[in-house]
């Protein structure tokens, strides 16, 4: 160990600590505090939910019950869905995540502090907006999957806008919290920690992040989509007016399947630290296991069309599709049988975290066969939309999440609050919701078979069902008790649990090294990766320039070291934002635009999203004082390691990198809707239309395309510090933008069509209103590299050179997206 | 056995097929369920062996990468391979099905919450109920007047999608005679759980007569008490939405009533069609079946409730 005199150990912890009360409150950033928020929102919310579930088995115990009325069962079953997909499993696991992460993989924080606490008051304001609805009595009726036109404004009412806005503010939240994860597990590991030697749960959650990216970022769009035509009187789902009924579900379907394996994979990330810990040994077959979990990231991408066998789509798309669906279930197999030979001969301890894996296989492997079943479409034109599915995928999302989560739960606790859970309850707890999960949803195989359809309030006698169902109810109370023991046995453990000491369970990974709870800080030394037998060894470790320097160190300012993505030697020290207010402010004036949006006023909206965009504008200002700008150039000269990343080195870049792909996809599902919506129009422009005159909108593109190049000239300028003219060069380029954008403006002012006439001019219109958005977002950059050259030029925090890179990034990806837009709008109506 | 004890429907499920489609679909779920027992079985089997209380310092088998890739990946392949064939099989059956000519052709939409039938070739338009003859091919042209429904008579074949925006077909050969029950299998708005509708297969004999009696417009020479009947049907407005086909009542938002007295069932398939619950529905429908697009009518005098019974009662 590193001695570290008092005085300076209490100003570094200091430095970590929240603000005193209610104000540290709100202002915190820490990884620890935000995680545990994360995980007990998310379990009030998985409560709600479940109490939902519970009122509609009552509901279905008997045949012909009207104790629901159809209205409220419709509700129930949309708000139960909603919740335990969007406002559960994936925000538990991120909370999980954010919590537990950093400390496996040996960093201080996640890569963006602010963009968690951000993150976090998204979900909690969208979730409550969500459930708001209960109580003005307007909850959603249109099913989690809101399948249009029955979601759109001829067929449902105020309550799916609280669907549409409460969820897009936690998918917001859930594509910061990916971006952030993503960039943490590459960029933050500690020195030696190389992506070979990753944990498995950080290769899971690593891979879940760029799915996270990906996946959120369509549904978001397409929630955008449904909310303009539910607010705007857009076309893009008005079957009358060339809009598509199965767009939606392309759409919905290309987030919803890859989101079930966004919540699973990080699970089986939780099963592998468990059987690793329980097996005493590192798990078997590491690089396969690593390799299905890639695989699996990447081939659910391939399988949304398997939700859509039964609305008549090509024999070959459908055979397609069979097919990657086979695929996956090989990935998942090997990650099974590679437990089962971690375990083999282990005499593995029968404690609580090890009975949730042995009941999450069990059931996990239940829910798979069956997965392979619905993949068959003879057989899924069956059973699609019965008992059959639900019962396939509760087995799934119960067995293959629920029991992981309960497992980490019971595995991680002691870390997190320094109390051991105890073993009896826990063991109580187990067989409860063993027993309870496996009556309530076992029968419901059968009865998809005999003919009991999903999304029914009531069923006739004479389909002979009740008896089943009637277990059935038993069954989820009995699961229900299992979670209430579970619930119990959390809240007696922060009591009256028995001390956890460092390492409860006799664990190898790095979080296990920390103290029990860990401090706020995690690590006072940052740590040396070095492995024995495939897992860190504490026994034996230098620590090298890096860690001593940063032992209890910076004092004044946060700040932990980053490392190379695939190697993990040091690259940079990266600074970390301490408290502040401006994650909840944002949010704040986020959750008040959307609910300006909601009661249609549409000024408040407005004016909160100018206060919005200024606030951002705010959190990225570069905000360093002189003193720790000089103690950071000290700290630089003693360790040799910059504290000015810049380009792969910095956080920052890789940031900028997840945004981009945000971007791309958001502008990509527009192009699919355009194409989509083509594919099946009799004409193309709709509606005797004309393409517009393309001058305009050809001539601001190619002044966007003129721009890349010249920002990266000023890149290089810049880097090789060689030339004066940068200045020029940066305010021509920010004319060559404002006048793209005033020509895009008065083009689209002028366009010959209205955006509310057909699907075609909609969605015209909506390719054109986000390239102009880019263009506002450019423009601000490029006027930042503008006045960073007019003031300070000698001390750069963060790096000049960088906020040059990120301009020049943003600018190349402007300049393809306006060829790429003028090609899809005007060149291919014209030569197709 | 188990039927006795659980009581199971026939007439609603997969595994009571009548077609050779729906037999087809439920050999390959056998097949489908023995495989997946199968693979849960033998897993569960290793993960006990894995689980057993060992030695340690005794030396035995040692599962490593070899036993990963081999249960893992090579088995489970050739397991697929032959499930994804058997598969496809299976379907180039069914869209063979759909290329036959000779047909039946029998037009299906789909409306909040019940079912317009039409027999193009034949000019019949009737609502909640098909008739068909056993052991011919019916095409079924699939659409819906509003949102997403779903066709889906398990006993027959597997479900298909009715869209607002485009039409879908399937095509299905019964052979054995029967009332088999059909029910709306995408969620469609309030009342998706009551819009059912029978199936009745009958032999071609029966199906000619159906068809005759069919054609027929409603009946002109009516008695007093029937014209009565009418009147008031006009009078209560019925006519803005049920049609009746040879009069003026041509309303096109509920189900068209030319032959309502034969119908089986009232309320797509909610309860059976007699004079009774006929009565009970025009009085109160929103009890039988709650949030369905019918209004209550609970202010027509008793009387005039009689007539009007006693005119839908003459629409055979």
């Amino acid at each position: 160990m590193i001695e570290v005199n008092d005085k300076k150990f209490k100003t570094f912890e200091k430095t970590w600590s929240n603000e005193e009360g209610i104000r540290g409150f709100f202002t915190l950033v820490n990884n620890q505090p935000l995680g545990k928020r994360f995980m007990g929102t998310a379990m009030v919310f998985f409560a709600l939910g479940g109490i939902l579930a519970l009122l509609m088995r009552i509901q279905l115990a008997v045949p012909e019950n009207n104790w629901l009325s159809p209205l409220t069962y419709n509700q129930f079953f949309t708000v139960h869905g909603s919740t335990m997909m969007f406002l559960f499993a994936v925000p538990f696991i991120e909370g999980l995540a954010l919590y537990i992460l950093p400390m496996i993989i040996g960093s201080r924080d996640v890569a963006f502090p602010r963009l968690s606490a951000f993150s976090y008051w998204l979900y909690l304001f969208g979730g409550t907006f969500f459930f708001i609805s209960f109580f003005t009595g307007d909850a959603p009726d249109s099913g989690w999957f809101a399948y249009t036109p029955l979601s759109g404004p001829k067929y449902s009412g105020l309550g799916l806008d609280f669907w549409v806005l409460g969820l897009a503010l936690v998918e917001i939240s859930g594509i910061g919290t990916g971006i952030e994860l993503g960039v943490t597990v590459l960029k933050m590991r500690a020195r030696g920690m190389s992506l070979n030697r990753l944990p498995l749960f950080a290769w899971t959650i690593l891979v879940v992040s760029i799915m996270i990216v990906f996946a959120f970022t369509v549904l978001l769009m397409a929630t955008t989509l449904l909310e303009m035509d539910r607010m705007l009187n857009t076309k893009f789902f008005n079957t009358d007016f060339g809009g598509s009924s199965l767009l939606w579900q392309h759409l919905f379907w290309f987030f919803g399947h890859p989101e079930v394996y966004i919540m699973f994979l990080p699970a089986t990330g939780i099963i592998s630290s468990i059987v690793a810990t329980f097996a005493r040994r590192p798990i078997k077959g590491y690089t396969y296991v690593a390799l299905a979990i890639v695989i699996t990231g990447f081939v659910s991408f391939g399988l949304w069309v398997h939700h859509m066998f039964a609305t008549g789509l090509p024999e070959l798309a459908n055979a397609f599709f069979t097919g990657a669906s086979l695929i996956i279930a090989v990935a998942s197999g090997i990650q099974v049988f590679a437990w089962i030979a971690t375990i083999w001969g282990r005499n593995p301890a029968f404690r609580v975290p090890f009975l949730y894996f042995i009941g999450f296989l069990v059931n996990f492997v239940a829910g798979g066969v069956t997965g392979v079943m619905v993949a068959v479409v003879p057989f899924d034109l069956q059973v699609h939309d019965t008992f059959f599915i639900v019962a396939h995928f509760h087995y799934v999302l119960i067995g293959g999440v629920l029991f992981p989560v309960f497992g980490g739960l019971a595995y991680w606790l002691p870390k997190i609050t320094g109390k051991m859970m105890n073993e009896r309850i826990g063991k109580l707890s187990f067989w409860l919701t063993f027993a309870g999960f496996n009556i309530t949803f076992f029968p419901m195989h059968f009865m998809g078979f005999l003919g009991m359809p999903r999304r029914i309030y009531t069923y006739p006698n004479e389909l002979g069902l009740g008896e089943l169902n009637m277990l059935s109810t038993i069954g989820a109370f009995i699961l229900g008790s299992g979670s209430l023991v579970f619930f119990y046995d959390v809240i007696k453990s922060l009591k009256c649990g028995a001390p956890a000491g460092n390492n409860p369970w006799g664990a190898r990974s790095l979080e296990w090294s920390l103290s029990s709870p860990p401090p706020i800080y995690s690590f006072l030394t940052p740590p040396h990766y070095q492995e024995k037998d495939g897992e860190f060894d504490e026994t034996h470790r230098p620590q090298g320039i890096v860690s001593e320097v940063l032992t209890a160190a910076p004092t004044t300012w946060r700040a932990t070291p980053v490392t190379h993505a695939l190697t993990a030697e040091v690259e940079a020290i990266q600074w970390l934002p301490g408290p502040t207010w401006l994650p909840f402010l944002s949010a704040v004036v986020l959750l008040i635009t959307f609910l300006g949006m909601l009661l249609k006023l549409y000024l408040l909206s407005a004016f909160s999203f100018f206060i919005f965009v200024g606030l951002i504008i705010q959190w990225l200002w570069p905000s360093m004082s002189p003193k720790i700008q000089q103690e950071a150039l000290a700290l630089e000269e003693i360790t040799g390691v910059t504290l000015r990343p810049s380009g792969t080195k910095s956080t920052v870049w890789w940031g900028m990198l997840g945004l981009i792909i945000v971007l791309t996809m958001g502008m990509g599902s527009l192009f699919f809707s355009y194409f989509y919506l083509w594919l099946y129009s009799d004409m193309w422009p709709q509606g005797n239309l004309s393409v517009p005159d393309q001058k305009l909108f050809l001539g601001a593109s190619a002044l966007l395309v003129l721009s890349a190049p010249l920002m990266f000239w000023i890149k290089r300028e810049i880097q090789t510090r060689k030339s004066r003219h940068i200045f020029i060069a940066a305010l021509l380029n920010f004319i060559m933008v404002s006048l793209a954008l005033i020509i895009y403006t008065w083009d689209v002012l002028k366009l010959p069509f209205d955006p509310t006439l057909n699907a075609y001019t909609s969605v015209f219109y909506s390719i054109y209103w986000l390239i102009m958005g880019f263009v506002v977002v450019d423009l601000g950059i490029c006027l930042s590299v503008m006045s960073r050259i007019g003031t300070d030029k000698k001390i750069e925090f963060p790096g000049f050179l960088l906020h040059s890179q990120i301009a020049n990034m943003f600018a190349s990806f402007l300049g393809l997206v306006a060829i790429a837009s003028w090609i899809v709008l005007y060149l291919a109506p014209q030569i197709i | 056995m188990m039927n006795e004890w659980f009581n199971f429907n026939t007439f609603q499920s997969a595994w009571h097929p009548v077609s050779e489609v729906a037999s087809d679909m439920k050999s390959l779920s056998w097949f489908l369920i023995i495989m997946s027992t199968s693979v849960f079985i033998i897993t569960v089997l290793l993960l006990i062996l894995a689980l057993r209380k060992k030695d340690l310092t005794q030396k035995s088998f040692e599962p490593g990468n070899k036993f990963i890739l081999w249960s893992g990946l090579f088995i489970p392949t050739i397991v697929l391979i032959i499930t994804l064939v058997w598969s496809l099989q299976s379907s180039l059956k069914i869209s063979k099905m759909n290329q036959e000519e000779d047909v039946i052709n029998i037009q299906v939409i789909g409306h909040q919450f019940w079912w317009e039938v039409i027999y193009p070739d034949h000019h019949i338009i009737t609502a909640n109920e098909i008739y068909v003859p056993v052991g011919s091919n019916i095409k079924f042209e699939l659409s819906s007047q509003d949102v997403i429904h779903s066709f889906w008579i398990p006993n027959i074949h597997g479900k298909l999608d009715m869209l607002p925006d485009h039409k879908t077909y399937i095509t299905m050969n019964i052979e054995r005679p029967g009332r088999y029950r059909g029910q709306c299998a995408e969620f469609c708005g309030l009342q998706h759980a009551l819009m059912a509708f029978p199936l009745v297969a009958v032999s071609e004999n029966e199906f000619n007569q159906w068809l005759a009696r069919n054609q027929k417009k409603a009946p002109l020479d009516l008695s007093e008490k029937e014209s009565r009947g009418k009147e008031i049907y006009y009078r209560e407005s019925c006519h803005t939405c049920h049609a009746i086909g040879g009069t003026d009542f041509k309303g096109k938002a509920g189900p068209d009533l030319t032959h309502i007295a034969t119908r089986l069932t009232l309320g797509a398939g909610t309860i059976e069609n007699n004079q009774k619950n006929l009565k009970q529905w025009i009085v109160d429908s929103q009890s039988i079946k709650p949030m369905n697009r019918m209004p209550k009518y609970k202010n027509i005098p008793d009387k005039d409730l009689d007539d009007l019974l006693e005119y839908l009662g003459s629409l055979k």
